[in-house]
């Protein structure tokens, strides 16, 4: 590849220098870090001495694209690490070296808390304390937020470096509230600590956790600096902008050992900010650095585009420089009075785009604050019907949304009776849809023989195990039909002798344990009794002994194998993490307690979203706006929805955290003004656009119409901006109708 | 078609030579299955425990914590046995000069192939030896072991990534061995010696079967014919071959990793509904 005089500085710098880079997206540094890196391994530099840190995983894909070509020369396998999978390696290495002066049981292996399982913890100290003592009436929020607000400021706490027992005090004095707003703090406080003491008392450590062990603990030993020193002698860390204080208090006491390092920052971004990111201690480590190198010239804008930056910059208030091209030429924009209509206006556009033009599909991307289910599934129907490849890229959902899932969640409450859970007729009869096939056409268990077979071999009266085919009234076995009776069957018959076999099982053999924990050897570990039952197996050897097999609806549907997948993982996780701990309610199980979890919500399928992140497919893109800047991967067109909506400026209602206020800038003795908030929601926008503009070589199309996707008119101050720019660069005459 | 950006390992290579429709679900089309592979389960879990456990102490020793500190995180008997049988006779004769978890990557055949060795013990000049740690109930034939791709791989990458690792000279294949030592029978390693004309063939062999995988499409990974393999797949329900998984206690190598993503580990990423 050709590259620019800034680029081979950096490939020909001194392998004994410390660089940091900066400027805008676009510009070329990522690549000018790929590029040392491969002049690294042909001057010899062993590859095992090269690490990439990265603030997440997404930014992964130039390097990992670069590392995994063939025609780089064999080694040891350069080091791709996000700051968190450092950590953890770090903690799970050197355990032993930390647990004591933690504060943890030295003698017992840590257990690693997933967002999940963190917040099934925090479940278990904040519940009690609003059923018994009334806690948080005044907060209007459901549970689940409830508690992953509480973690999430336990993670600020642990990130930019304050102590947890700081949260309530830092919002108190901050944001000027009633008493319920500064009890609301207080109790949150509460809670943190609580779960701090839970945690360690089980020797559980979630990520801010993880965060402390390593920062206070860890990172301060020679054995520790030693081994990253030397997995880590020649540094390249991009983004630096998105990580944490924490992370960058890690690499200013780091640089100073290795051989190497490019650091890499863009300007005006950020976007992480709510989790952490703090572009402020980002770029204090420029002065940490030997040489500072400013890349000025965008590689991916077309002066077009620029242009267009510029103006909706200024149109937002913003300095920008005059442009040196018409910015017209890099605006499409689509005005219609319905949303529908709009969509349509984007389903023709891209048409025109792949078929016409002969722009890839995955050189496209469509973007909007928030990507409902129903735009996505409009917009995927349109294109997919042009035969255009489409791909999304959707937020996670919670596990019982996934039809597999609840099915298979059913079919758990009826193996174990003892439960009581009783699952509802519905439920009973959308289990049998999804797990019974179809015979052939015309004989599928669709809903109305679903809701028949379980009105009447699950009567709601009863509520207990599922009965015979054969004790059916005749009408109505005719009427399911006998070809789906044998399934039926079957299914049932494996329920009923995996009950019988739990039922039968010998009661738990005492194991010796060492030390006092755990079990002695694997011979003992027959299977658990009824108290003991380990859900992820169960759904497992259903799915694979019966719902996989020809005839059953799981059988070759590969989107319900994967959430069946995610259910196995998620059930296995949480089983792992706490059956050994006292948190689980006496008399209730693990097992229980999961599924208790996911019936509301609090367990969401995580894992399938990872399987994407790496998904190259030559498809248009949906996603939401920050989703695509957080994958920084430039495309050729951008298309922009709901320009109107608060969104593209407003931050999430969360009464207990706040990204500001519990950052490592704040000062705590100020107070958060309307002034502050102001500010804040007009720099997300702005750094928003422009984040995105610089992600753009040709053309940006706004799709605008008059009545939003609820059917309201919206006017957000991006279409403000919007349509004073419109104003600008159009005749009069054409600008009334924006 | 595999990803531009697939990396194949001995494991991918392993399914690949066990059945080809595995390869296919498995690495080309990323299929989850969450069918048990063996029973019980509960036995399946805890060796697998036992052994990430086990391969953890060992990278621990490696990097220098001290005994006292690892042996106090030792929580039953099985590992401690295993971790006493390390300790007498895991590094017996090998080199003073370690890596741990070495992960190689070498080209070949237009892609890149990876080999994540449990520890390289080396004197330059010398001697190069891969060691690998088996926590298997059963120890393997030598002639199975032989049968396993890991043997290839692992030396082949070695070699070719030899200059690398000794300051840029290449290493003689004559001074690589691969030793397979087994926990639960500690006296009995199995040592494989390498010379040049078994790389060359290795390399030929490994050339020659990515090459085959790449220019495969759709419908061309068959199924196996050894019908016994399917009891211990996932897919076996797919491919109406079984329904209950095999027996665990049955399996001659039980602690072989099969993860999709072997070189990068993902964060969670928190939830945030922009």
């Amino acid at each position: 590849m050709e590259l620019t005089d800034s680029q081979r500085r950096i490939v020909d710098s001194a392998r004994d220098h410390t660089l940091f880079l900066t400027g805008d997206a676009g510009t070329g540094k990522t690549t000018a870090a790929v590029a040392r890196i491969l002049s690294l391994i042909e001057q010899g530099v062993p590859s095992g001495e090269i690490l990439v840190l990265l603030p997440h995983a997404a930014l992964a894909l130039p390097y990992q694209r670069a590392l995994r070509s063939a025609a780089l020369p064999p080694g040891a396998q350069v080091d791709i690490l996000t700051f968190g999978s450092l950590v953890l390696q770090t903690v799970k290495l050197f355990w032993g070296l930390a647990a004591k002066p933690a504060g943890f049981q030295a003698d017992a292996p840590p257990n690693f808390l997933t967002l999940e399982t963190a917040q099934y913890v925090m479940s278990t100290i904040v519940d009690p304390l609003i059923e018994t003592r009334g806690y948080f009436d005044g907060v209007t929020i459901s549970r689940n937020r409830l508690y992953a607000q509480i973690v999430d400021n336990l993670e600020k706490a642990a990130l930019s470096g304050f102590p947890h027992t700081e949260i309530a005090e830092r919002m108190k004095n901050a944001i000027l509230t009633d008493s319920s707003g500064a009890h609301a703090f207080e109790q949150a406080q509460e809670c943190a600590i609580l779960f701090r003491d839970a945690c360690r008392a089980n020797n559980l450590l979630d990520f801010s956790l993880q965060v402390e062990v390593f920062t206070r603990h860890l990172w301060t030993l020679p054995e520790v600096r030693a081994y990253w020193t030397q997995r880590g002698a020649q540094l390249i860390v991009d983004n630096i902008e998105e990580g944490t204080p924490a992370m960058h208090r890690t690499l200013a006491s780091w640089l100073p050992s290795v051989k190497s390092a490019v650091l890499i920052m863009d300007s005006e971004a950020g976007f992480r900010r709510f989790l952490s990111a703090s572009p402020e201690t980002a770029g204090a480590l420029r002065d940490r650095c030997d040489e500072v190198i400013e890349f000025e010239q965008s590689l991916v804008m077309s002066p077009p585009v620029e242009a267009l930056g510029d103006e909706l910059a200024r149109s937002l208030g913003e300095y920008a420089p005059e442009p040196s091209a018409d910015p017209r030429e890099a605006l499409e924009y689509g005005l219609r009075r319905f949303y529908p209509q709009m969509l349509n206006w984007v389903a023709d556009e891209i048409t025109l785009l792949v078929k016409d033009q002969g722009v890839p599909p995955g050189e496209i991307v469509i973007l909007a604050p928030y990507m409902s289910d129903a735009i996505r599934f409009t917009l995927m129907q349109r294109l997919q019907g042009e035969g255009i490849p489409v791909r999304s890229h959707r937020p996670s959902r919670s596990l019982r949304e996934e039809p597999a899932a609840r099915a298979l969640l059913t079919l758990g409450a009826l193996a174990h009776p003892e439960w009581g859970m009783q699952p509802a007729p519905f439920d009973i009869a959308y289990m049998l849809m999804q797990a019974i096939g179809s015979a052939g056409a015309g004989r599928t268990m669709d809903l109305i023989r679903a809701q028949l077979l379980a009105e009447n071999a699950y009567p709601a009266e009863t509520k207990s195990r599922l009965a015979p085919f054969e004790t059916l009234k005749p009408e109505i076995q005719e009427r399911i039909t006998y070809l789906l009776a044998p399934r039926y069957e079957e299914l049932r018959k494996w329920i009923e002798a995996y009950i019988v076999e739990r039922e039968q099982a010998p009661a738990p053999t005492p194991t010796t344990k060492k030390k006092g924990r755990k079990k002695k050897n694997a011979l003992e570990e027959s299977p658990a009794p009824i108290a003991g039952v380990r859900l992820d197996h169960f759904f497992s050897r259903l799915f694979g002994e019966v719902l996989s097999q020809r005839g059953y609806g799981f059988h070759g549907d590969f989107d319900a194998s994967t959430a069946a997948g995610s259910l196995v993982e998620s059930a296995g996780n949480f089983r792992r993490a706490f059956e050994q701990t006292p948190l689980i309610p006496a008399g209730k199980t693990a097992a229980e307690e999961f599924v208790r979890m996911v019936d509301r919500g609090l367990l969401a399928d995580q894992y399938a979203r990872a399987w994407t992140l790496n998904d190259q497919t030559d498809a248009v893109l949906i996603a939401p706006a920050y989703t695509f800047l957080i994958r920084n991967q430039p495309v050729t067109a951008q298309f922009w929805l709901d320009l109107g909506s608060r969104g593209w400026f407003e931050r999430l209602f969360q009464p207990l955290t706040h990204p500001y206020i519990l950052s490592a800038i704040w000062e705590n003795t100020r107070t958060w003004t309307d002034d502050d908030e102001q500010e804040a929601r007009h720099d997300t926008l702005f750094h928003l656009v422009i984040g995105l503009v610089r992600r753009c070589r040709q053309r940006i199309y706004f799709g605008v119409s008059e009545l939003g996707e609820n059917g309201s008119a919206n006017t957000g101050e991006l279409l403000q901006a919007f349509g004073r720019m419109i104003a600008r660069l159009t005749p009069p005459e054409a600008a009334n109708e924006v | 078609m595999l990803p531009e950006s697939f990396v194949y390992s001995q494991t991918s290579l392993q399914d690949f030579a066990d059945c080809p429709a595995l390869f296919d679900l498995r690495w080309r089309r990323r299929i989850k299955y969450p069918a048990a592979e063996s029973e019980p389960l509960e036995l399946v879990e805890a060796h697998m425990e036992r052994g990430a456990l086990f391969h953890q102490m060992i990278h621990q020793h490696t990097i220098g914590v001290p005994e006292s500190v690892i042996a106090e995180s030792i929580d039953d008997d099985e590992l401690a046995v295993w971790w006493a049988n390390y300790l007498a006779s895991g590094l017996r004769g090998v080199p003073d000069k370690r890596y741990a978890e070495l992960t190689l990557s070498v080209p070949i055949a237009n892609r890149r192939m990876v080999a994540k060795i449990d520890l390289l013990a080396f004197e330059p000049g010398r001697e190069w030896v891969i060691l690998d740690w088996k926590t298997s109930l059963r120890r393997p034939t030598r002639a199975n072991l032989m049968a396993r791709l890991q043997t290839t791989v692992y030396r082949y990458a070695l070699v070719e990534a030899g200059a690398a690792l000794n300051g840029g000279a290449a290493i003689d294949p004559a001074q690589v061995k691969m030793i397979y030592w087994f926990a639960n029978f500690p006296d009995q390693p199995e040592i494989f010696t390498y010379n040049a004309e078994d790389h060359a063939a290795a390399g030929r062999m490994l050339t020659h079967m990515i090459a085959d995988i790449e220019q495969r499409g759709d419908g061309e990974f068959p199924l196996t014919d050894d019908v016994r393999r399917c009891a211990y797949c996932a897919y076996r329900g797919l491919h109406e071959r079984g329904t209950k998984a095999g027996a665990f206690d049955a399996q001659e190598l039980t602690d072989e990793a099969t993860e999709m993503f072997p070189d990068f580990t993902l964060d969670q990423i928190a939830e945030v509904a922009f």
